[in-house]
C-alpha cells in the first residue's frame, strides 16, 4: 500500500487549522504551541537582557548615576524573575511541545488543548506581572521575595502583588505542561519504542516534568501565604504573631534549587541528542546518562538548604546539605564523561549544533567547579551574597542553559524552518556570544571575592572593583552584540536559507523522519520503532512527501490512523500498541478559561471580593464549555 | 509488530478501547502534584508549630473533636457513594446511578455549608485568621481543602448534567471514572487534614 495524494489531502483536512484568525486562537497543533512558546520566550530574553544590560551600565564605574536605586532593585527583581521563569522555562517548553511528539513518532500531545491552554497562561501570565510597568507598581523585592521586606510594611503598593499572583498564575502553566510531557511520553510512543528506546532528550524532559510536579506546589503555597498576608494580614512570617520568615525561605529554596535542574536537564539533555549526530556515533553510556538525569532530578530535592547556610540554621543541617550538594556532582560527571567518550571514539564535524555544545560544555565545567566551592559551608559564608555567586551561576544559566537552548535551536532550525543557517554567520555569532558570556562573567568572580556585594546599585570607588566590573560590562555588551548576530542569522535564513530537506544533519531519531517543517499531521504514516535510532538502523528511502521512510517496507505496510484525527496509545515499558484514539480538535476554549484566569488574577490584585466571585462564576462556566461535547461528535 | 498494529487498529474501530485512558493518567498526576501541594503547607503547619511553646497558643481552644467527627465521617462516606455510583453506571443501572450521585453531592454540600458557616459565622468570635499564625495556617489550610471539595462539587454538578442528558453508559465511563479518582483523592486529603488539625493538637495536649 502508498501513500497516495489523496491520502496526503485528506490527512491534511482532518489536522489541519482553519484559515486566518480564527485558527490562530483555535489551534492546538503541538508545533504551532512550540513555535508560540519560542517567539514569547525569545522576546522575554530581549526584555531581560535589555535589563541586565542597564544594570550592568550602572555599574560599569563606581557610584555611576544611570539608575536610581529604587530603579535598580526593580530591574534585578524583574531580570531574575524574567530569566528564571519568563524565559529559561518556556524556551525548554517550546523545544519539548514542538519536537517531543516528533521524536517518539507520535501526531500531537496527550491533551492538545490543554497544551494550547498551557501556551496561553504563560503568556498572560507574563503580560500580568509585566503590567506593573505600566501601573507604575514594578514588583522590587528580587526575584527570590524575602520576607519582611516584600510584606506591606516594607512594601507598600501592588508591586509585589503582581509578583505573587502572577507566579501562582503563571505555574498553572507549567504544572499542566509537565503533565501533558509525561501522559505524552507514558502513552503515546509509536509501537515498539520501549524504555531503551526512548530519545535522551525526551528522557531529560520527562526527568525535569516528574521535577515540576514535586517542586512547584513549593512555590504555588509561599507565594500564595505571601498575598494572604499582604492582602488579608495574614501572620505566617511574622515572629511576633508566632510565624517565622525562615519558613518563606525553606518553602522557596525547596522549588528554587530544583528549578536550577530544571533549566539545566534539557540543556544538558540537548547536548546529549546532538554529539551523537555531530561525531556519528551513537551516544556511549546511553543507561547511564539516562539514569544521571534521573538520579539529578531526585538529588536535587535534597539540596535546597545550601541556599540558606548564612541563615543561622544548625550546623549539623548545614553540614548534611553541603554533602548532599557535593553528591550531585557525580551524575554530573557521568554526563560529561559519556560526552566526551563519544566524541573521542566518534568522527566530530564542527557544525554550528555542535560548537553550541562544547561551549555548553565548557560553561558548564566552570560553573560546575565554582559550584563545587560554593557548596563548602566555609567557603560560602565568605562568598555568600557577592558578586561570585552571580557568577557561578550566570555561568550555569546564562552559560551553559542558553548554550546549550541555541545548540538545539541551531540543530532544530532545519527541521522548524526547512532552511539552513549561514555557515559563516552562525559562527560569528557563536564566536561573539563565547567571548561574551567569559568577558562578562569571569571577572565578576574576583570582584565577588574581593567583597563586592550583590543586589547593590553602586559601589565605592578604590575598594578594586573597577576593573573587573569594566570588563564585565563591556563583555555584557559583547554578549548581546553575539546574540543580535544569531537573532539576525536566524531571522535572514528562516527567509533566505537554503533548503534544507527532511534530514540535513544525517540525524537517527524520529523527528528528522518526516519533512522540514512538519505537515500538520506530523507523520503521514506512522512509524514502528526497532532501534534506538531508528532512521540508521532501517533503511531509508524517500515517501511521497519527501520524507525518508523507516526500517522496513513490512513494518510500514499500514498507516493506521491515517485519514482521522486519531492517534496511536501504546502501553507500558515495550510500547505496545492498544488502542486508537480520537484527538480533540481546535476549540476556542483554552483561550476563553485562560482569559477569565487573567480577569481572576486582577480581581485578586484589586482585592475586589465581587470581582473574584465573578470570576470564579465564569471560571465554572467556561471550563465547563471546554469539557461540553460538541455536537455530532 | 506491523499485524500486531493491524489489529489493534481493527477491534478498537468495532470494539470499546482497551486499557486506562489518557485521563486516567493525567488525573493521577494531578493528585500526585496537588498531593506535594498539601503536603507543603502542612510541613508549614508543623514547622509552625515546632517554633510555638504552645499549640494552639495562648487563648485559643484546643479543636473539637464531637461535630468534626462527623463532619468527616460525612465526606469520607463520599468515597463509597461515588464508589457505588461508578458500580452501577457500569452495570448500566441508571437509577442508582442518580442516586448515589445525588447522596454524594448531597453529603458534599452538608460538608461544605458547615465549613462555610464556621467560617464566616461561627470563628469570628474565637478566633481571625489575622491573629497569629496558628489562626492563618488554620484557615488557609481548611479553605485551600474546601476550595478543592467545591470543586469537586462542580464535576459532579456537570456528571449529574450530562447524565440528565443521557450521556455516559456502561462502556462510556470515562469522565465518571476520571471524576471519582479526584474524589477520592479530595477525601483522603482531608484524613491527613483532618489528623493534622484536629488529632494530633488534642493528643499531645492530653498526653
Ligand atoms: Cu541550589
Amino acid at each position: 500500500m502508498t501513500t497516495t495524494a489523496t491520502t496526503t489531502e485528506r490527512l491534511a483536512a482532518a489536522w489541519g487549522d482553519q484559515p486566518g484568525i480564527l485558527g490562530f486562537l483555535s489551534s492546538v497543533d503541538h508545533k504551532r504551541v512550540g513555535r508560540r512558546y519560542l517567539v514569547t520566550a525569545a522576546v522575554f530574553l530581549f526584555l531581560g537582557g535589555v535589563q541586565a544590560l542597564l544594570m550592568r551600565t550602572q555599574l560599569i564605574g563606581p557610584e555611576a548615576g544611570v539608575l536610581s536605586p529604587e530603579q535598580y532593585n526593580e530591574l534585578f527583581t524583574m531580570h531574575g524573575t524574567t530569566m528564571m521563569l519568563l524565559f529559561m522555562v518556556p524556551a525548554e517548553s517550546a523545544f519539548a511541545n514542538y519536537f517531543l511528539p516528533l521524536m517518539i513518532g507520535a501526531r500531537d500531545m496527550a491533551f492538545p488543548r490543554l497544551n494550547m491552554f498551557s501556551y496561553w497562561v504563560f503568556l498572560f501570565a507574563g503580560l500580568f506581572m509585566y503590567a506593573g510597568f505600566v501601573t507604575g507598581d514594578v514588583p522590587d523585592g528580587g526575584w527570590f521575595a524575602y520576607s519582611p521586606l516584600v510584606l506591606d510594611e516594607f512594601s507598600p503598593g501592588r508591586d509585589m502583588d503582581f509578583y505573587a499572583i502572577g507566579v501562582i498564575f503563571l505555574g498553572l502553566s507549567t504544572t499542566a505542561g509537565a503533565i501533558n510531557f509525561l501522559v505524552t511520553t507514558f502513552k503515546l510512543r509509536a509501537p515498539g519504542m520501549t524504555v531503551s528506546r526512548i530519545p535522551v532528550f525526551v528522557w531529560g524532559i520527562v526527568a525535569i516534568a516528574f521535577m515540576i510536579l514535586f517542586a512547584f506546589p513549593s512555590f504555588t503555597v509561599a507565594p500564595l501565604m505571601l498575598e494572604l498576608s499582604r492582602a488579608l494580614d495574614m501572620r505566617f512570617f511574622d515572629p511576633s504573631a508566632g510565624g517565622d520568615p525562615l519558613l518563606w525561605q525553606h518553602l522557596f529554596w525547596f522549588w528554587g534549587h530544583p528549578i536550577v535542574y530544571i533549566q539545566l536537564l534539557p540543556s544538558t539533555a540537548i547536548v546529549s541528542t546532538i554529539i551523537p549526530v555531530f561525531t556519528r556515533r551513537r551516544l556511549v553510556g546511553y543507561a547511564w546518562v539516562v539514569a544521571a538525569m534521573l538520579a539529578t532530578a531526585f538529588i536535587s530535592f535534597g539540596l535546597w538548604v545550601h541556599h540558606m547556610f548564612v541563615a543561622g540554621l544548625p550546623q549539623l543541617t548545614t553540614s548534611f546539605f553541603s554533602a548532599v550538594s557535593l553528591v550531585v556532582v557525580v551524575p554530573s560527571g557521568i554526563q560529561f564523561f559519556a560526552w566526551l567518550a563519544t566524541i573521542w571514539l566518534g568522527r566530530p564535524r564542527w557544525d554550528s549544533p555542535m560548537l553550541w555544545a562544547m561551549g555548553e560544555m565548557l560553561l558548564f565545567l566552570i560553573g560546575g567547579i565554582t559550584g563545587v566551592m560554593v557548596a563548602l559551608v566555609p567557603f560560602d559564608s565568605l562568598a555568600h551574597d557577592t558578586h561570585f555567586v552571580v557568577a557561578h551561576f550566570h555561568y550555569l544559566q546564562a552559560g551553559a542553559v542558553v548554550f546549550g537552548l541555541l545548540a538545539g535551536l541551531y540543530y532544530w532550525f532545519p527541521k522548524l524552518t526547512g532552511r539552513r543557517t549561514h555557515r559563516g554567520v552562525a559562527r560569528l555569532g557563536f564566536w561573539t556570544t563565547f567571548v561574551g558570556v567569559n568577558l562578562t562573567f569571569m571577572p565578576l568572580h574576583w570582584a565577588g571575592l574581593w567583597g563586592m556585594t550583590r543586589r547593590i546599585a553602586t559601589y565605592e570607588p578604590g575598594l578594586g572593583f573597577e576593573v573587573p566590573n569594566l570588563l564585565a560590562t563591556i563583555g555584557s555588551y559583547v554578549f548581546g552584540l553575539g546574540l543580535l548576530v544569531v537573532l539576525g542569522d536566524l531571522l535572514w535564513s528562516w527567509r533566505n536559507g537554503p533548503e534544507a530537506g527532511p534530514n540535513p544533519w544525517g540525524a537517527g531519531t524520529l523527528e528528522w523522519a518526516t519533512s522540514s517543517p512538519p505537515p500538520d499531521h506530523d507523520f503521514a504514516r506512522l512509524p514502528i520503532v526497532r532501534d534506538r535510532y531508528p532512521l540508521w538502523a532501517g533503511r531509508t528511502t524517500p515517501d511521497d512527501s519527501g520524507a525518508l521512510a523507516l526500517a522496513t517496507d513490512d513494518d510500514l505496510a499500514l498507516a493506521p490512523p491515517d485519514l482521522h484525527h486519531e492517534v496511536a496509545l501504546t502501553a507500558g515499558p515495550e510500547g505496545d500498541p492498544q488502542q486508537v484514539r480520537t484527538m480533540p480538535g481546535p476549540s476556542f476554549a483554552p483561550l476563553l478559561v485562560a482569559l477569565v484566569l487573567t480577569l481572576l488574577s486582577i480581581a485578586m490584585l484589586l482585592r475586589s471580593a465581587n470581582l473574584v466571585l465573578t470570576a470564579c462564576g465564569l471560571l465554572v462556566v467556561s471550563v465547563g464549555a471546554w469539557f461540553w461535547p460538541r455536537e455530532g461528535s | 509488530m506491523g499485524d500486531a498494529l493491524a489489529e489493534v487498529v481493527q477491534r478498537s474501530r468495532l470494539q470499546p478501547a482497551r486499557g486506562r485512558s489518557l485521563a486516567f493518567w493525567g488525573v493521577i498526576l494531578l493528585a500526585v502534584t496537588e498531593g506535594v501541594l498539601f503536603a507543603v503547607i502542612l510541613f508549614a503547619w508543623f514547622y509552625t508549630w515546632a517554633r510555638t511553646p504552645q499549640w494552639p497558643p495562648e487563648g485559643i481552644a484546643l479543636p473539637e473533636l464531637g461535630f468534626s467527627a462527623v463532619r468527616s465521617m460525612v465526606l469520607l462516606s463520599t468515597s463509597a457513594s461515588v464508589w457505588a455510583c461508578e458500580r452501577a453506571l457500569r452495570r448500566g443501572d441508571r437509577r442508582r446511578t442518580w442516586a448515589w450521585l445525588l447522596v454524594t453531592l448531597g453529603a458534599a454540600a452538608f460538608f461544605l455549608g458547615t465549613h462555610v458557616h464556621e467560617f464566616v459565622a461561627v470563628t469570628p468570635d474565637e478566633f481571625l485568621w489575622s491573629d497569629n499564625a496558628y489562626a492563618s495556617l488554620w484557615w488557609t489550610i481548611l479553605n485551600l481543602h474546601g476550595a478543592h471539595v467545591a470543586v469537586g462539587m462542580v464535576v459532579w454538578l456537570y456528571v449529574l448534567v450530562r447524565l440528565g442528558r443521557g450521556a455516559y453508559g456502561p462502556d462510556d465511563d470515562v469522565e465518571v471514572s476520571t471524576a471519582s479518582i479526584y474524589w477520592h483523592f479530595v477525601d483522603g486529603v482531608w484524613v491527613f487534614v483532618y489528623a493534622s488539625l484536629y488529632l494530633l493538637p488534642n493528643l499531645l495536649a492530653r498526653g
